[in-house]
């Protein structure tokens, strides 16, 4: 049976590739969906720990962009006076207390990244944030013309790379952690001011006041004995122009977002679901209406009402079977430069697909593939074998 | 021995209203018997092939093959008494379009449990198929579907064959060699029950039915 069944998809091929075309369509777009939300979620999971701050203060005027600010690499050149630094020393709770000043690159084609991103210029003495990497290269600081980047900025490592009109070397690359840091460049502060105040473009930032005299954000890790909420509260009590957020509220804010669009997104790829499987039940039925003669000649010559059912049922399970691993593989194959856009266009924090998730969303597109295939056919298939043979060699030209 | 044996079979469909196309039929085929059934078209003859291959169930009446009562048998069990006992030959040349003429015969082969592809090749010869056994149905043209139909119908060596109009779209020659091939099953000691609306097909059967508004009449 198996070699009929075989025949039947291989030798009815326009019959065929729609079924194959119309399973796999709607197992990429489940496999799609699956890898984004998973990824974004998982992401957002680790980001808070990741980021390696519990607090975060930020200029007023970022409030709508707080999590963009802290969570992707896009430009954010905001800034506040360094005299808040002195007045959030007297907030209880600070264990450890740093600045950074956020400047951006410029869409420049010649050995540079090539594309606007945040330049993050970290204050060598109190800085918590990079410590690790320090300690894992044997570094104490990067020097005036050395540059240390995100894991999804794309240069060239140990070579040199021109931003803002200077060379830097770049002596490092980060490991991914599904913040903004992956998507920016580090410099020491001073270099990030410097570079800042010499860049022709960039001058409308600084008419009121010189880079020297900004910072743009404060980066706070808070003894455990404190509640950050606490500390969010009492910082956002001083009579200061800025706004500090606790980095775990700002996930879970961004969470309950994520998890509106995606009862969006699932409910519009439910109704495709449906409209899939009615279109499959058709096609199937179709199928076994045209065969009608042949079920009833299968009959004929030996072939018990089971196994009728069973060729159906087969057929099925190879086009949807096909249909399944054409559909994952597509997905697979296309999440990464489709999400990547996303990830862009929607400024959310997407760390690498994960191995398991691949697996998981693969897998998951073949059963989902084989279900729809099994839903769409086993009517069809449950007519097919329990129709007389008379009535399918017979009638079959009438209904 | 009793080959096919037909006791008062009836047959209703309702079709708005009920139809009685088989109304209390009796009959009886022993070994080498070949049996003609003739009648209007429409009367339905192809129907009482099909109850007595036990494709179709009687509304009435009782129906034994090979000295078998078919209504006692399991669908596995008139399954099997096909493949293996009875050839069948629609009125029209169906086929299993996504397979090739010999992948035709070596499927049905397969369910008659009989590995034998000598009479495949034998087959094919005998009704001029030898050079088109790569073709698919839709490449044959209607007198070779019709052949290779028959060929399928005499694949399992029937004891039992039920043909239904097996001379349709074939020239006389081929008529010539399909009838010979349907009166060697009865010289072996088989039966054949031909439905032909042809009186001079009819009339080199050894026993001539005629059906008319549900009863089956013997003619002279």
């Amino acid at each position: 049976m198996w070699f009929l069944a075989w025949r039947n998809c291989s030798r009815r091929k326009g019959q065929s590739l729609l079924t194959v075309g119309i399973t796999a369509l709607t197992v990429c777009t489940f496999v799609l969906i699956i890898l984004f939300f998973s990824a974004v979620q998982s992401s957002l999971k680790i980001s808070a720990n990741r980021l390696g701050a519990d607090l975060i203060v930020l200029p007023n005027e970022v409030e709508a962009d707080a999590f963009q600010t802290v969570f992707t690499g896009e430009p954010s050149n905001y800034y506040m006076k360094c005299d808040v630094l002195d007045k959030l020393q007297g907030i209880a709770g600070i264990e450890q207390m740093t600045s950074q000043f956020y400047t951006q690159t410029l869409n420049e084609s010649c050995c540079s990244v090539g594309i606007e991103m945040r330049l993050v210029g970290y204050e060598p003495e109190s800085d918590f944030i990079l410590v690790p990497w320090f300690l894992s290269q044997k570094k104490s600081s990067l020097a005036d013309d050395e540059m240390l980047i995100g894991s999804k900025v794309q240069v060239w490592l140990g070579g040199r790379t021109r931003l803002l009109g200077e060379n830097l070397k770049v002596v490092g690359q980060l490991e991914a952690t599904g913040t903004g840091v992956d998507r920016a460049v580090f410099v020491n502060i001073a270099t990030a001011r410097r570079m800042a105040a010499n860049s022709q473009y960039l001058q409308h930032l600084y008419q009121e006041n010189g880079p020297n005299e900004l910072i743009s954000s404060v980066l706070i890790k808070a003894d455990s004995k404190y509640q950050t909420k606490d500390m969010v509260k009492e910082i956002n009590r001083l009579d200061l122009p800025v706004r500090a957020y606790a980095t775990g509220g700002l996930v879970s804010s961004m969470r309950k977002q994520i998890e509106a669009i995606q009862q969006v997104v699932v409910g519009v790829w439910l109704a495709l679901l449906l409209v899939a499987a009615l279109a499959l039940i058709g096609r199937f039925t179709a199928l076994a209406r045209e065969r009608k003669k042949e079920i009833g000649l299968l009959r004929a010559i030996g072939v018990q009402k089971n196994s009728v059912f069973g060729l159906v049922m087969l057929e099925s399970g190879i086009l949807a079977g096909a249909g399944g691993l054409l559909g994952s593989a597509t997905g697979v194959i296309a999440a990464f430069p489709l999400l990547g856009a996303l990830e862009q266009s929607l400024q959310l924090p997407v760390t690498q697909y994960s191995i398991g998730n691949l697996g998981f969303s693969t897998l998951g597109g073949i059963l989902l593939a084989l279900l729809l295939g099994f839903v769409a056919s086993a009517y069809p298939a449950w007519r097919s074998s329990a129709v007389s043979p008379q009535e399918t060699v017979a009638k079959g030209e009438l209904d | 021995m009793t080959i096919c044996r037909v006791d008062s079979l009836s047959k209703y469909f309702t079709m708005g209203e009920i139809v009685k196309p088989l109304d209390k039929v009796s009959f009886k085929l022993e070994a080498g018997d070949f049996a003609a059934i003739e009648g209007p078209s429409g009367i339905g003859k192809s129907t009482l092939l099909y109850t007595i291959a036990g494709l179709l169930e009687p509304s009435e009446g009782k129906i034994s093959l090979f000295e078998k009562d078919m209504s006692r048998l399991s669908d596995r069990e008139r399954s099997r008494l096909r493949a293996e006992k009875i050839g069948f030959v629609f009125q029209e040349a169906i086929l299993l379009q996504a397979l090739t003429v010999k992948e035709n015969l070596l499927f049905t082969q397969k369910y008659n449990k009989k590995k034998d592809s000598e009479r495949i090749d034998k087959l094919l010869e005998k009704f001029g198929l030898t050079d088109r056994i790569k073709f698919l149905p839709y490449q044959l043209s209607v007198g070779q579907r019709r052949r290779l139909v028959m060929a399928r119908a005499l694949l399992n060596d029937p004891i039992l064959l039920l043909a239904d109009e097996p001379s349709n779209d074939l020239n006389e020659a081929w008529i010539e060699i399909i009838m010979e091939a349907l009166k060697d099953i009865s010289k072996k000691g088989g039966a054949v029950i031909m439905v032909t609306h042809d009186p001079q097909l009819a009339a080199q059967a050894g026993k001539r039915y005629y059906l008319k508004e549900g009863k089956l009449a013997e003619k002279n």
